[in-house]
């Protein structure tokens, strides 16, 4: 049965992951900078990744949506599935992108081009690989914050979310969002040495030095949008 | 004594302040076949849709296989078909990757009926669903739902726009789930004929309101219309009958409806009346949708055809 399912969403999505995937990793091979050159560098692509991995999963219409839900299967396990489907696919991207990086096709397809600022050395290789992991995290968020957004809208305007001011809408939202993300990034980042923090969350102090590379504001975030998205997936109405 | 398979009590849903569906108390028993009428707005689809679980009830309770449709676990889940008048697949689907689709997701999938119904409904395993015209959608999804092995059919609007071939072609094997024993079918149709055929039972709503619930068969033979050629107070009805609607013509003769008719109900009401008229006053049976008009209808739409407005014309222009 889970086999159906899975079979179902990949034949939806799969049009919109493939080109996802390939421009990801053409930029990883031909991108003739270091990468990231800039961190907004970062953030365009880790957004876009987790976007177009999202969008086709959870913006289905209610018309199928009904169809998928009378399937024999409950909610829960149809959003976990498609959940888990598209964490899957970020993870298969990010570390295709980074075998790509450490195991030398990069390297082998500047030399190859001859491209006159390729620089290989093996830190800078270590330092590109890096940048994986962070489109990984980022991404992540993304994604778990596109997921709840649409589902949101399903909620809020279960017949709009096909048309183009749906569309424009749902952009909206994911706009105010990413920027209330950022605040949230900035202000975590500058609390983390805050001598007033330790004081007054001294654990906050400690787990922020002890998992330094894992922002917990971020994955508590993501974590509250996905339970969000879960809860309305299962309680989403189809009025006439 | 075995739980029905669907049951309401006080169920109720508001859009706003006013009510799709009003206090609908009913229960469908396990193995019937049982239509829902109403008017366009009377509250079939906000009701069908409460019962799977697609819309949660303003008040009152609602019980599908005797659980709750919005906890139902799998193995229920699996022992309902439903179809509705909006539901689509994909576009990109073709027949063939629907029935496989469904092959794997119900264990108790028909893979011969579902080689039977395709002949029968004319359907390409190869047709992809986004380049069908929406008949042929629907008996797609007609098709998947009725060799999904399901307990409990539900079909909301099931005939719209399919030819007359399928819609036999669906009735027979709704026809043949019924006689199966134990699968419940509930059927919302605006094709009263079709559902005569099928149904043995008939839930009637109006305004969200349920108006009549029960036994096909127990309302035809206990509802009739009576014809007297001569102009008669209502009273003299009511002394045998429970009148459901009266009505007396200008130029004489009375008609009226009647509810708990009986054969000694009549033969009392006729020796009632003046000889002369006793072998000129008639009694009908109505069918289907003479009684849904009558319950449910607005009393100024009579049925018309070209045999009465023929007899209209006879007697105004002698």
């Amino acid at each position: 049965m889970r086999f159906a399912l899975l079979k179902y969403d990949l034949c939806r999505v799969l049009g919109w992951w493939i080109p996802a995937a390939l421009v990801v990793w053409l930029i990883v091979l031909f991108d003739t900078a270091p990468l990231p050159v800039t961190e907004s560098w970062l953030l365009v692509v880790a957004q876009l990744l987790g976007l177009s991995t999202a969008w086709p999963l959870f913006s289905e219409s209610s018309s199928t949506l009904c169809y998928v839900f009378t399937r024999g299967m409950t909610r829960s396990r149809i959003f976990w599935s498609r959940w888990l489907l598209g964490m899957a696919f970020l993870g298969v991207v990010t570390a295709t992108a980074w075998g790509l990086i450490a195991l030398g096709p990069r390297a082998h397809m500047h030399r190859v081009f001859e491209f006159d600022d390729a620089v290989f050395f093996p830190m800078v290789r270590d330092f590109e690989s890096s940048c994986v992991v962070e489109i990984l995290k980022l991404s992540a968020v993304v994604y778990c914050l596109t997921a709840f957004v649409l589902t949101l809208r399903k909620l809020l305007s279960p017949r709009r979310t096909s048309s183009l001011w749906g569309g424009l809408r749902t952009a909206r939202d994911m706009a105010i969002l990413t920027l209330a993300f950022l605040v949230i990034w900035t202000i975590s980042q500058s609390l983390e040495s805050s001598p007033f923090v330790a004081r007054v969350a001294p654990a906050y102090a400690l787990f922020e030095k002890a998992f330094w590379y894992w922002n917990p504001f971020f994955w508590l975030a993501a974590a509250l949008c996905t339970w969000s998205a879960a809860h309305i997936y299962r309680h989403l109405e189809f009025p006439a | 004594m075995n739980p029905p398979a669907l049951e309401t009590r006080g169920l109720t849903k508001r859009f706003g302040k006013s009510p799709v569906v009003d206090e609908l108390s009913l229960a469908v028993p396990v193995g019937s076949v049982c239509g829902l009428l109403g008017n366009n707005g009377a509250g079939k689809t906000t009701t069908i849709r409460m019962l799977m679980g697609h819309l949660y009830p303003s008040a009152g309770s609602v019980l599908t296989l005797g659980v709750d449709p919005h906890y139902q676990r799998e193995e229920t889940l699996q022992r309902i078909a439903y179809v509705s008048e909006s539901m689509r697949l994909p576009w990109w689907m073709t027949v063939a990757g629907a029935l496989r689709m469904n092959a794997s997701l119900f264990p108790k999938w028909e893979a011969r009926r579902a080689d039977q119904l395709l002949d029968a409904f004319d359907l390409s395993r190869k047709s992809r669903f986004g380049l069908m015209s929406s008949g042929q959608r629907r008996k797609t999804l007609l098709l998947l739902a009725l060799c999904q092995g399901a307990e409990l059919l539900i079909f909301d609007e099931p005939a719209n726009g399919l030819d007359l071939e399928s819609r036999r072609a669906f009735l027979d094997c709704v026809l043949d789930l019924a006689l199966e024993g134990n699968r419940t079918v509930l059927l919302s149709s605006h094709i009263l004929s079709d559902l005569e055929r099928v149904v043995d039972r008939i839930i009637l709503l109006r305004k969200g309101r349920l108006l009549h619930s029960g036994v096909l068969d127990e309302l035809k033979s206990g509802t009739r219309r009576l014809f007297v050629p001569l102009r008669l107070e209502r009273s003299v009805f009511d002394e045998h009958f429970r009148v459901h609607a009266y009505e007396a013509a200008d130029a004489g003769g009375t008609t009226a409806t009647v509810l708990d008719f009986s054969d000694a109900a009549w033969l009392r009401f006729l020796s009632a009346l003046p000889g002369e008229i006793r072998p000129d006053t008639r009694e009908y049976g109505l069918n289907l949708e003479e009684l849904y008009l009558e319950f449910a209808g607005n009393r100024t739409n009579r049925p018309r055809d070209r045999g009465t407005m023929n007899e209209q014309i006879r007697i105004t222009n002698p």
